[in-house]
C-alpha cells in the first residue's frame, strides 16, 4: 500500500465521519444512532492513518492478505448493524400495533360518549316538539 | 425529574408536615417534644412482616407516636398481616400504586404527620431502643439524618449471613459519627430537612437512599451514624435471589452515578475498593477472553490468562481478608464465605455493568426502575393522588383505566362476542343477526382491520359496537383491541368468532361452559374432536394432523384442532391477552402462550359450516410461511419469560 491510498483512505474516512456528524446536526440522525457510525468512522480513520494495526492483526489471525481483515471487519459490523436495525423495526411496530389499537379503542368511546349524548339531549326534549318532528 | 418531584414544599399535601417546620434550618426538633412517624414499605413481606411492626410498636415511649403502613399491592398474606394491626389506633395502612419502594415510602412521607420519620423495611427487626438512640443523634444540630447498625442474623441460609457480615463489616471500618450516606430501612430523617431537599427518587429501583442522603449532604446538612440504634436485617435466601438482589444492585448503582458523576469513587459505606471490584472483574473477563481466542488462533496465550489469573487472585485475597476479620470479628464462619459468593457477586455486579451500557448504547430510554424490578412489570393502578405529578416511569402506551361504566357490574352470564373483520362485508351481516338470534341482548363487537370493502360502510347500521383500524395490524391486533376494549367495558367473558360465518352462534354455549363452571381460562372449539363429526380432506387437513400431533405432544394434552379460530376466553385469559394476544396466525402460538402462562385451555367439540363467502386466506404460500411461525413458536414460546396480567 503506498501513500496516495493512505491518502485517499484517511479522505474517505475524513469525509465519511463528517457526514455522519452533520447528519447529526441537521438532526436527520437522532444521537443514540450515530454513536454506531461514529465509532465505524474513527474506527476507518484509526485503521487507515496506522496501517500496522491491521497487519498485525492480519499477523495475528493468521490471515495472509491484510485488506481481507479489513473486508472481514467490514462485513461483520454490516451484518451486526442489519441485526440491530432489525430488533428496532420489531420495537418500532410493536409500538405502532399498540398505536393503532389503542387509537381504535379511543375512537370507539368517544363516538359512543357522542351518541349517548344526543340520545340525552333528545330525550330532554319536549314532548311536543318530538311529536312535531315525527309528523 | 429531581426528588421524586416534590421540591420545596409545594406537592407535600394532606396533613403533610406539621410542627417540624417551625425549626428552619438547624437541628432542633429532633429531640424536643415532638413526636415519630414510621414509614413502613410492604411488598410481599408475609415472612417477616409481623416481626418488624411488633418491634416497632415497641418502641412507642409516650410521645405522638404513629406508624404509617404502605402497601405496594403485595400478592402474598402481607394483607393478612396488616389487618391484624388495623385494629391499633397507632397504625394507619395505606396503599401504594404499585410503582416500586421508592414511591411507597414517598406516598408515606407524605402522610406523616411528626417531625421526625423513621423510615424502616419490612424486613427489619428493630432492638430495643432503637427508636431513642436516633433520636438522639438527630437533636445534634445540622443533623438531618440518622441511620442505625444493621446486626448481621446469626441464623439463617448462608448467602444472608455473608450479606449481613459484609455489611456489618463495612460499617465497623467507618469512623467518627458522621458520615456520606444513609442507608434506607434502618434510619430516621428531619422532616423538614426532607422537606427543604426534596422526597426519594421515584424513577430510581435502587440507591434512592444514596441519592437522598447526597442531596442532603449537598444542602449542608450532616448525616450521622449510630452504632447503638442496633436492629437485624432478614437478608434474602439462597444464592440465585442473593445474586439477582446484587445485579439490580450494581445495575442501580450505575443509574446513580449517572446521576451523580461525583460519587464514582463511592460513598463511605460502599467505598472505592468494593467499586474497583467491578472494572477489574471486567478486566480478567477480557483478558481470559483474549486468551482463548489467542489460543484459538495459536499464538501466545499464557500472558493474557496470567494477567487473568492474577487479578482473580487479587480479588480473592480481598476478599479473603476482609472475610477472615469477619470471621474473627463476628465469630461467625461463614465469613470464610465470602471468596466464593462474593467472586459471584462481582460477576453479578459485571452483567449489570454490560447490561446498563449496552442498553444505553442500544438507545433503550434510561430506565433506572430496572435495577429492582420485581417480577411481572405492573402497569400502575387507575388511582392517584393529589399533589403526586404525573406518573413517572415506563408506561407501556395507553394505560387506560376502566371505563366509567365497567363499574356497573355485569350478570354472571354475560359475554361479549368479539368479531374481528377483514374484507368479510359479504358474510358479516348474517353472522351478526345469526348471533343476535341466538343471544339477544347480549353485546358484538366488530373489529374492522382496514377492511378495502364496503364492511366500514355496513358496521353503523349493524346495530353492533365497532373498532376500526386505520391500518392493517393483523388478526392479533385486532383480538388485542377487541379484548382490552371489552375489559374496559367491564365484560369478564369474551367469545371470539370468525366474520365468515363458519362458527355457528348456537354452539357459543359449549364454549362457556367450561369457563362457567371454572375448569378452564379460555376454551376453543374443534371440529375433528371425537363428537364433533367433521372429517376434513386433503394436504390442509395432512397438514393440521401434523401440527395437531405437535402441539398435542408440547402441550400435553390432546389439541384435535390447532388453527380453529372459535374461542372463549375467561377473565384471567382476557387480563393477558389484551396486552398479549400473539399474532400472524396465530391461534398454535396462541395455545403454547396460554400454557407457558399457566392459564388452562380445554377444546370443546363443536360442529361448524363450511364458510358462508369468500375464501380462506390461507393460501398456500401463506400456509408454509404460517407453518414456520408454528415451528419457531414451538421453540421460543416455551423459553419466553412468564407475562405478567395487568392490574384487575
Amino acid at each position: 500500500m503506498n501513500a496516495t491510498v493512505q491518502i485517499v483512505a484517511v479522505v474517505v474516512s475524513l469525509g465519511f465521519l463528517l457526514a455522519v456528524l452533520e447528519l447529526v446536526r441537521r438532526r436527520r440522525l437522532t444521537e443514540e444512532y450515530s454513536f454506531l457510525w461514529i465509532g465505524f468512522a474513527l474506527l476507518l480513520l484509526v485503521l487507515s492513518l496506522w496501517r500496522e494495526i491491521l497487519h498485525a492483526v492480519a499477523r495475528w489471525l493468521g490471515v495472509y492478505y491484510p485488506p481481507a481483515v479489513l473486508l472481514l471487519a467490514l462485513l461483520f459490523f454490516v451484518f451486526v448493524a442489519s441485526l440491530y436495525f432489525s430488533v428496532v423495526i420489531s420495537r418500532q411496530r410493536r409500538q405502532i400495533e399498540r398505536l393503532v389499537e389503542d387509537f381504535a379503542i379511543l375512537a370507539a368511546e368517544v363516538r359512543e360518549a357522542r351518541q349517548q349524548e344526543d340520545a340525552a339531549r333528545e330525550a330532554r326534549e319536549a314532548p311536543e316538539v318530538r311529536e312535531a318532528r315525527k309528523s | 425529574m429531581s426528588g421524586g418531584g416534590v421540591s420545596g414544599g409545594s406537592g407535600v399535601t394532606g396533613g403533610g408536615v406539621t410542627g417540624g417546620g417551625v425549626s428552619g434550618g438547624s437541628g432542633v426538633s429532633g429531640g424536643g417534644g415532638g413526636g415519630v412517624s414510621f414509614v413502613v414499605p410492604v411488598y410481599n413481606g408475609e415472612r417477616s412482616l409481623d416481626a418488624a411492626l411488633r418491634a416497632i410498636l415497641a418502641q412507642d415511649d409516650g410521645r405522638p407516636f404513629e406508624v404509617v403502613v404502605v402497601d405496594d399491592g403485595s400478592s402474598d398474606g402481607s394483607a393478612e398481616v396488616l389487618g391484624r394491626f388495623a385494629a391499633d389506633p397507632r397504625v394507619r395502612l395505606l396503599r401504594g400504586e404499585g410503582r416500586g419502594a421508592a414511591a411507597a415510602i414517598n406516598r408515606g412521607l407524605r402522610a406523616a404527620r411528626q417531625p421526625v420519620v423513621c423510615q424502616v423495611d419490612q424486613d427489619v427487626v428493630l432492638g430495643a431502643g432503637w427508636m431513642a438512640a436516633l433520636r438522639g443523634a438527630l437533636a445534634a444540630p445540622g443533623v438531618a439524618a440518622a441511620q442505625g447498625y444493621y446486626q448481621a442474623p446469626r441464623r439463617g441460609s448462608l448467602c444472608s449471613r455473608v450479606m449481613g457480615l459484609d455489611l456489618e463489616l463495612r460499617y465497623s471500618r467507618i469512623g467518627g459519627g458522621t458520615l456520606d450516606h444513609v442507608c434506607t430501612g434502618n434510619s430516621a430523617y428531619r422532616a423538614d430537612a426532607l422537606r427543604r431537599v426534596g422526597l426519594l427518587d421515584e424513577t430510581l429501583g435502587y440507591g434512592y437512599d444514596n441519592d437522598l442522603s447526597y442531596r442532603l449532604v449537598r444542602a449542608g446538612y450532616r448525616l450521622a451514624f449510630c452504632r447503638e440504634a442496633r436492629s437485624v436485617h432478614r437478608w434474602r435466601d439462597g444464592l440465585w435471589p442473593y445474586l439477582r438482589q446484587q445485579y439490580g444492585a450494581g445495575y442501580g448503582r450505575l443509574d446513580l452515578v449517572a446521576k451523580h458523576p461525583e460519587r464514582a469513587g463511592g460513598d463511605d459505606v460502599s467505598g472505592w475498593r468494593m467499586i474497583l471490584h467491578v472494572p477489574a472483574t471486567l478486566a480478567a473477563l477480557a483478558a481470559s477472553a483474549a486468551g482463548a481466542l489467542a489460543a484459538l488462533a495459536g499464538t501466545a496465550w499464557r500472558p493474557w490468562m496470567l494477567f487473568a489469573a492474577g487479578v482473580a487472585a487479587l480479588l480473592a485475597l480481598d476478599r479473603f481478608i476482609a472475610g477472615l476479620e469477619a470471621a474473627l470479628r463476628f465469630r461467625d464462619r461463614a465469613g470464610l464465605a465470602f471468596v466464593p459468593i462474593h467472586l459471584l457477586r462481582d460477576l453479578a455486579w459485571t452483567a449489570a455493568l454490560l447490561a446498563w451500557f449496552g442498553r444505553r448504547l442500544a438507545g433503550g430510554a434510561p430506565r433506572p426502575g430496572l435495577s429492582m424490578a420485581r417480577g411481572p412489570a405492573r402497569a400502575p393502578a387507575a388511582v392517584s393522588f393529589p399533589g403526586l405529578g404525573p406518573a413517572v416511569g415506563p408506561v407501556p402506551g395507553l394505560s387506560l383505566g376502566l371505563a366509567p361504566d365497567a363499574a356497573a357490574g355485569r350478570p354472571p352470564d354475560d359475554f361479549l362476542t368479539v368479531v374481528p373483520a377483514r374484507n368479510e362485508a359479504a358474510s358479516l351481516p348474517q353472522v351478526v343477526a345469526e348471533v343476535r338470534r341466538a343471544w339477544p341482548g347480549r353485546e358484538i363487537l366488530v373489529v374492522d382491520d382496514a377492511s378495502g370493502d364496503p364492511t366500514p360502510v355496513l358496521l353503523p347500521g349493524l346495530g353492533v359496537r365497532w373498532l376500526r383500524f386505520g391500518q392493517h395490524l393483523g388478526l392479533g391486533g385486532a383480538l388485542r383491541a377487541g379484548l382490552r376494549y371489552a375489559r374496559r367495558r367491564g365484560h369478564h367473558t369474551v367469545v371470539r368468532l370468525d366474520a365468515d360465518g363458519q362458527h355457528p352462534a348456537d354452539q357459543i354455549g359449549r364454549l362457556l361452559a367450561p369457563i362457567r363452571a371454572g375448569l378452564a381460562d379460555a376454551v376453543h372449539g374443534s371440529r375433528f374432536a371425537a363428537g364433533a363429526g367433521s372429517r376434513g380432506h386433503g394436504l390442509r387437513r395432512l397438514g393440521q394432523r401434523l401440527l395437531a400431533g405437535l402441539l398435542s405432544g408440547v402441550t400435553g394434552r390432546e389439541v384435535s384442532d390447532p388453527t380453529s379460530g372459535f374461542w372463549a376466553f375467561g377473565p384471567a385469559a382476557l387480563r393477558v391477552l389484551g396486552e398479549h394476544h400473539p399474532t400472524g396466525y396465530p391461534e398454535p402460538e396462541l395455545l403454547l402462550f396460554l400454557r407457558r402462562n399457566g392459564l388452562r385451555v380445554a377444546e370443546v367439540p363443536v360442529t361448524m359450516r363450511r364458510r358462508a363467502a369468500g375464501t380462506t386466506s390461507l393460501t398456500a404460500p401463506r400456509t408454509a410461511l404460517a407453518l414456520l411461525r408454528v415451528l419457531l413458536a414451538l421453540v421460543v414460546v416455551p423459553l419466553r419469560a412468564r407475562v405478567g396480567p395487568s392490574p384487575p
